[in-house]
């Protein structure tokens, strides 16, 4: 039974993942000023990966990677934060919270993607406003 | 031969799992990255994180690579009070050195005695903070919002954004004519509706009906939860009249999971069974997966004789019947 219970959750964990492909690390910025996003950088590896996380619950930004035929090759549903909350703690009592100040800093977030083609396939990348259907960043894909 | 390929399997599965951990990396200007090890100590523990295969690295830098500074109030007659217990750090030569470095979460402990923090993308305590400060402040990198009750101004900005773990809904006037009423019109409007039992209203006292299954005890915690499972302890899921927005004006209404006050407003609750389930949902739906547990083996016996294994549990039936072979 318990090679079986083995055998089962070693092909279970590949089947769960619906993307699989080589690693990249698009380095996503909001700009919560400006309500506009840019990828960075984008940092293609060579390393295997099955990405589990193409649409998160609470999404509010849509990213896709579009080939040179126009066509989106890969496309994924991220949450960003759109401000900071500076928080302090009291002095009497440091597990209390005693003033908030939210800032319009630019956030960033590490977003990695499966490709299963040849990065020169891409063109360029889109990222659009869940809430409002607008295209808030779009750029080259280098 | 069977052994071979078992081995073989399960070192390959091993691998596997290994690679695919959700790595986050804790930057940090503490020479001995004392409290960074604590954060990580404290993450292993808390329940839903320790159930997520979750890789925690310490990366010692520069404070002016992390680029963190007091927050600096310029008063109505010029001069600039530093308020040390407040920390915000430009984040941008940290996150390209994360996303280079495949971690999928930069936080950032700033080695600072105050005490303080911030979350956002990036969240950032202050190494003289207790290490749920970082617990509180990634959930808000999560989406999660603070259940304390925010000042005026504070209030205007923050009271349009929902999150996993708050509601803004305004009862109907008229009340409604029953629970089920209040669930069709309002289920959609509640992000953790999955997990509020069918046999727990949302509404309370008599038709026509209030809008709430009650009101939070901001005298009472959470428990704080380091076991393997939903925190047990406390109130079922329901939806709890908050006061985050109290303070706006005019007031505004919010709602949380939880009876009892989470860490989302006081330090030393712990999240609650709502934002337990809400966080490992959004958790799993990053792409972080669950570690995996294999069943505790039972009881063996080997019979030397007949070369097979039986569970010693059923050897009272088995004497009064045929002996049969099991393989495990």
């Amino acid at each position: 039974m318990k090679q079986l219970f083995i055998l089962f959750t070693f092909f279970y964990s590949f089947a769960v993942f619906s993307d699989c492909g080589k690693l990249v690390n698009a380095l996503l910025k909001y700009d919560p000023k400006m309500k506009a996003a840019s990828i960075e950088q984008f940092y293609f590896t060579n390393e295997e990966f099955c990405d589990a996380g193409v649409f998160e619950v609470n999404a509010n930004l849509e990213i896709q990677l579009v080939g040179k035929d126009k066509k989106i090759l890969n496309r994924k549903y991220i949450f960003i934060n759109t401000f900071t909350i500076v928080e302090n703690l009291g002095k009497k009592n440091p597990l209390k919270f005693t003033k908030t100040k939210f800032e319009l800093d630019p956030q960033y977030r590490n977003v990695k993607f499966a490709i299963d083609v040849s990065p020169i396939a891409f063109a360029e990348y889109k990222i659009v406003n869940r809430s409002d259907k607008k295209i808030i960043g779009s750029g080259e894909i280098k | 031969m069977k052994k071979c390929i078992l081995s073989l399997l399960f070192s390959t599965f091993v691998f596997s799992q290994s690679a695919l951990a959700y790595k986050m990396t804790i930057y940090t200007d503490q020479p001995d990255g004392a409290k960074a090890n604590e954060v990580i100590n404290t993450f292993k523990r808390t329940y839903p994180f320790n159930k997520f295969e979750i890789e925690y690295e310490v990366k010692n830098v520069s404070a002016d690579q992390l680029n963190c500074e007091p927050q600096r109030l310029t008063k109505p007659d010029g001069t600039v009070e530093v308020i040390h217990r407040a920390l915000a750090c430009n984040s941008a030569n940290i996150a390209h050195d994360a996303a280079a470095n495949g971690s999928d979460q930069a936080i950032i402990v700033k080695n600072v005695s105050e005490y303080g923090g911030s979350g956002g993308s990036i969240p950032v305590m202050s190494a003289g903070s207790d290490p749920r400060m970082m617990l509180h402040e990634y959930l808000h990198t999560l989406g999660l919002c603070d259940e304390y009750a925010y000042a005026a101004n504070e209030a205007s900005f923050y009271c349009d954004n929902a999150g996993p773990n708050m509601t803004f809904i305004e009862p109907n006037p008229a009340g409604y004519s029953s629970d089920a009423a209040a669930k069709g019109e309002h289920g959609g409007q509640i992000p953790w509706n999955e997990f509020i039992k069918s046999s727990t209203p949302i509404t309370n006292g008599s038709a026509p009906l209030n809008l709430g299954t009650g009101v939070v005890n901001h005298e009472m915690n959470s428990a704080v939860n380091n076991s393997q499972s939903v925190v047990s302890l406390g109130s079922v899921i329901g939806l709890y009249e908050g006061n985050t927005c109290k303070n706006m004006n005019p007031p505004k209404k919010t709602w949380q999971p939880g009876r009892e006050a989470s860490i989302m407003e006081f330090l030393a609750a712990g999240l609650g069974a709502g934002n337990e389930m809400m966080v490992a949902k959004i958790l799993e739906s990053r792409g972080v997966r669950r570690k995996i547990e294999t069943p505790a083996p039972g009881p063996v016996s080997v019979n030397e004789t007949s070369r097979s294994y039986k569970n010693v549990e059923s050897d009272s039936r088995e004497n009064s019947q045929s002996n049969s072979n099991t393989s495990r």
